[in-house]
């Protein structure tokens, strides 16, 4: 069984490049038994989310349009 | 410039200067870097100003700007791959790597977590608050070195992995390091400022 250590590398590594099968294997059958993982992958997917989101944020720096709520 | 631009190039850059500030701050922010910001953001205005009729009022004026810059920048890591890092800095990187710290602290010898990654409990709807926004920005620039730049490169940015090795002079294997340690510091920072103390107030 792959340690936390390896484990959450890879699916850090995975984030970015498609991962060999056994490596897919050995993640996925840790991650079953491990929350700490599971919760580490859930964190760098968030991660990447944000991260492009507050690139977004300056780019939405003009002030918001109104709705037309006139018909 | 066409009689069109009567203000002249003097008046339009007194137009520009009220946006100086947010646009280095963009600047800074995704190169780490307060001189090579600067520079963008004086070309960025020099470009703005010989192409203002490029400026069609479809956007705000910032929008614009800052889509000019978000070009700058990519095209300043892009050009020719050469450009960030200094030789000096190898040896720096070299140093970078062979720290251990966040690794030894975050894992016991043996392997596993030395504190359990706990979970997050619905971080999205952080995503719509003000103050997680500035937590976030203070972790991020709290990521050190070439890993914080990595990251920043990666995914705000939105470079190439391989474009980003190239630019800061590593390897492929030392880009894996370097990002999952960026993304352990980032994560560690987060759930210490920001989403432990979502626990305590939930619990």
């Amino acid at each position: 069984m792959m340690s936390c250590r390896d484990t959450s590398a890879l699916v850090s590594r995975s984030l970015d490049e498609s991962l060999s099968w056994r490596d897919r294997v050995g993640i996925r059958a840790h991650l079953l038994v491990c929350s700490a993982c599971r919760n580490f992958e859930r964190q760098v997917l968030f991660l990447r989310k944000a991260s492009a989101r507050l690139a977004a944020r300056h780019l939405q720096d003009a002030p918001p349009v109104d709705h037309p709520d006139q018909p | 410039m066409t009689e069109r631009h009567q203000k002249g190039t003097s008046g339009m850059l007194t137009d520009l200067e009220p946006h100086r500030e947010a646009l280095f701050r963009y600047a800074l922010l995704q190169t780490r870097d307060a001189s090579m910001a600067e520079d963008l953001v004086q070309a960025t205005f020099l470009a703005a100003l010989q192409s203002a009729g490029g400026f069609r009022g479809d956007s705000s004026p910032r929008t614009w700007l800052i889509g000019i810059l978000r070009r700058k920048i990519v095209d300043q890591f892009r050009a020719g791959q050469q450009a960030a890092v200094p030789l000096q800095d190898a040896t720096r990187i070299e140093g970078e790597l062979a720290d251990t710290e966040i690794m030894d602290r975050l894992f016991s010898r043996n392997g596993t977590w030395e504190e359990r990654r706990q979970a997050w409990s619905d971080p999205d709807s952080a995503l719509e608050q003000e103050d997680f926004w500035s937590t976030f920005e203070a972790c991020l620039k709290a990521v050190p070195g070439t890993a914080g730049r990595a990251f920043v490169l990666r995914e705000l940015v939105g470079l190439e992995a391989e474009e980003i090795c190239k630019n800061l002079r590593i390897s492929r294997s030392n880009y894996w390091v370097l990002m999952h340690r960026a993304r352990l510091r980032l994560g560690d920072c987060l759930d210490k400022r920001w989403f432990m103390g979502e626990r305590l107030g939930k619990s």
